[in-house]
């Protein structure tokens, strides 16, 4: 795996610990996060229907350079027991690209040694693959039907997702009604899967919510680098 | 069958809820038993009517707010985002119209006020509050499609609310301007609330999130009006008032019996409330929006646990914080020192704003609209100081019978001047908390606490006592349009600690693989 380089990390967890892990992130110079409320999808019916579940979820995107993923991990599972279930998932997705050098130094410029010139930094980048042990599968569907698709993804061994509400842009302009612009109502699921899982989840979902049918879901995976939180233990080696 | 009540009760979410209502409630309980053990002695049968009061003001608020989570919530969203989706102005305005109606002329606080003004008849009073809600519901949902700011529907309302008020009596004041307060009540809120979610939802311009909130705002201007225009069409000049009969028990058994006959009362009046809302959701449901069964269900449960949680909370309310409130007040008034009245009516205001129902679901909505970026912790401290200088007003104007347009007039004022100066959504949030905090915790137990004090004053209740929710209405609207401008200065804070140099050209594509 690559030495340098930006990694998305993406953190699910209960709503009202999200700020204490923006917290966490700060102390390690991370300086751009973006969250999204979201709700969980792995809860017994008979609570769902009671409106006892607990899904208010949130997920957290975070911007990190590499190297100090290893210590937020180490800090996500000692100050925030993100290794305990329940707690809630940390995975992260090495970006490929970025785009605009202004907006890349404001991401990066708390994680900067004194006097370290970023571009320097980016030359000796080691560009190689790696294959990963987990991917985050994310299922785009129209609005209502994300509990069709979370449906096909546990059929096919998954264990439990997270919903956020999104809006769809068709490549027409936006439809306009009066003075303001609608757009199409839109879920976005995240799963969590092993390299093994992946392929079942994704073809089942894409069996029963697929493109044919009234969700009309488009699925696709991001290979996760890391993880925590997950039941089956991370993977610590290097 | 004991497993799964087990199970359910080991669930965070209803843990959760309930340390929501035992913290909000807990506290002013506290702050009476104190006073009633230091020097505003309480007869020992109300205090007990009180301590059972506070059980069921807890579980019932912890009942109501799963319900409006589960039921009120999604419905008002649902029906919301399918109006703006239909596209059909005629479905917006009718449907709108029909749901400020209904939900207004079954708000059980509304009742209580139309008997306070004999000289209206109690039915022309309850209709012409519902159809002002309803016409002011449309106002405000065609105001989101026109694009008009929210600002501008506010100051012409409220200019006009002021205009007409030349002409009425000057008895008739504080309750017009109550009104605009109580009847945005528990019922209202949540669905109405929710109804503006919903209609923004599928919006993907750039004022879609500030137009998630003004709905309640608008629906509280409408009862001002109408019951001024009422006021100036009966002529009225007396608001009456008649004092609660306060009822003395001996034994817990007529304790039991005291909370026992209040049950059926409350729970018709929420059930004919609550069954109409049900009614309509169910012919919009089958008409357009046709859920899928399992979506359906959840949503049926919730009203009933918005049911049950509403009747508890109401009778706790009512049987057990107004005796309480009343001799408060009549006793801290009779003390030497008065003027205690003051920072006693402030502490009590800090924390019972928190013990309003809808308040929670008003900083819940605000989370999930605005992602987290309002912290809740800092909504709930401004409301809590907002409603404690409304008490100090109050209190001020109970001991010393001061007008409440000395207090109206320059607090609209400084709101309206706001607006143009904070943030659009704290504006939003700030017209909807003003109909948020007056609920029916102010109106049993703080308006109680007033008349009470007013009474061994020896004031005149009707001018001095009543207004209080008015001013609890008002207050916010300054407070959290504050609130907003520090968050504005916060931000900009912030957003000047950008790298100056940059070492990348503006275009680069940084590559990492």
């Amino acid at each position: 795996m690559k030495e340098h380089g930006l990694d998305l990390i993406v953190t699910i967890a209960n709503r009202s610990r999200i700020d204490a892990f923006i917290d966490i992130y700060a102390t390690h110079g991370i300086t751009f996060n973006v969250t999204a409320n979201a709700r969980g999808t792995a809860s017994p019916e008979a609570l769902r229907i009671l409106g006892l579940e607990d899904s208010e979820k949130a997920i957290l995107f975070s911007a990190c350079e590499h190297p100090r993923v290893r210590a937020i991990i180490r800090d996500a599972i000692l100050k925030m027991h993100i290794d305990v279930p329940g707690n809630g998932i940390l995975a992260t997705v090495p970006f490929s690209a970025f785009a605009g050098g202004r907006a890349y130094e404001y991401m990066i410029h708390s994680q900067l040694k004194e006097g370290e010139n970023p571009m320097e930094k980016l030359q000796e980048e080691r560009k190689t693959e790696f294959s990963p042990d987990y991917h985050l599968v994310v299922c785009v569907t129209n609005e209502g039907n994300s509990d069709t698709a979370m449906e096909a993804a546990r059929e096919a061994g998954a264990s439990g997702g997270t919903i956020i509400r999104a809006r769809g842009t068709a490549k027409e302009q936006a439809e306009k009604f009066f003075g303001v612009a609608l757009a199409t109502e839109k879920e976005m699921l995240f799963i969590v899967a092993t390299t093994a899982q992946r392929d079942p989840i994704m073809q089942n979902i894409v069996r029963k919510a697929g493109f044919g049918t009234e969700a009309k879901s488009i699925v696709f995976s991001l290979p996760v680098d890391r993880i925590a939180g997950l039941r089956h233990l991370p993977n610590m080696e290097d | 069958m004991m497993s799964e009540v087990f199970v359910l009760l080991s669930r965070k979410v209803l843990t959760d809820k309930i340390k929501e209502s035992l913290t909000s409630v807990l506290p002013v309980g506290l702050i009476v038993i104190v006073l009633s053990l230091t020097f505003a002695p309480i007869p020992a049968d109300s205090m007990l009517t009180f301590l059972a009061g506070i059980v069921l003001v807890i579980v019932g608020m912890g009942l109501f707010t799963l319900g409006a989570d589960s039921a009120m919530t999604p419905m008002g969203e649902r029906i919301g985002s399918h109006l703006t989706k239909s596209k059909s102005l005629p479905l917006i305005v009718v449907s709108s119209f029909l749901l400020g109606v209904i939900v207004t002329i079954s708000e059980p606080d509304l009742q209580v006020l139309a008997g306070q003004v004999p000289t209206i008849p109690t039915t022309a009073m309850i209709l012409s509050v519902g159809l002002g809600v309803g016409l002011f519901l449309v106002i405000a949902l065609l105001r989101i499609l026109f694009a008009v700011p929210l600002r501008y529907l506010l100051i012409a309302s409220y200019l006009l609310c002021f205009a007409l008020a030349l002409f009425v009596p000057s008895d008739f004041w504080a309750v017009a301007f109550d009104a605009g307060g109580v009847t945005t009540g528990p019922m209202t809120v949540p669905l109405i609330m929710a109804l503006g979610t919903g209609v923004s939802s599928i919006r993907s311009d750039k004022d879609a999130q500030n137009d998630s909130f003004g709905l309640v705002a608008l629906s509280s201007v409408g009862p001002i009006l109408t019951v001024l225009i009422l006021g100036l069409v009966y002529g009225a000049s007396d608001a009456s008032y008649v004092p609660d009969a306060i009822p003395s028990i001996d034994t817990t058994n007529e304790l039991s019996a005291l909370f026992v006959s209040a049950f059926p009362a409350y729970a018709a009046e929420v059930g004919k409330a609550l069954g109409s809302v049900v009614v309509f959701f169910l012919i919009f449901n089958a008409l357009f929006l046709k859920l899928k069964k399992d979506l359906l269900i959840p949503i049926l449960i919730g009203f009933v646990e918005t049911f049950l949680g509403l009747v508890l909370f109401l009778t706790g309310a009512n049987v057990g914080f107004m005796p309480v409130g009343s001799y408060l007040g009549s006793v801290v008034a009779d003390l030497p020192f008065r003027w205690i009245l003051i920072p006693i009516g402030a502490l009590l205001g800090y924390f019972v704003v928190s013990a309003e129902p809808a308040v929670h679901v008003l900083n819940h909505q605000v989370q999930g609209v605005t992602g987290g970026s309002i912290p809740s912790w800092a909504l709930s401290v401004t409301l809590s100081i907002g409603v404690a200088a409304a008490i100090s007003f109050s209190m001020v104007r109970v001991l010393t019978g001061l007008s409440i347009f000395w207090i109206l007039i320059p607090g609209y004022a400084i709101a309206l001047v706001l607006t143009f100066l904070a943030p659009p959504v704290f504006t939003s949030i700030a017209f909807d908390a003003g109909g948020v905090a007056s609920g029916p915790m102010t109106a049993t137990f703080l308006l109680s606490f007033a008349m009470g004090a007013c009474t061994s004053v020896g004031g005149n209740v009707v001018t001095d006592a009543f207004g209080l929710v008015a001013l609890v209405a008002m207050v916010p609207l300054i407070a959290i349009q504050i609130l907003g401008l520090v968050h504005k200065a916060k931000t900009k804070e912030r957003e000047t600690a950008l790298p100056g140099k940059t070492f990348f050209a503006e275009d680069t594509i940084i590559d990492f693989m």
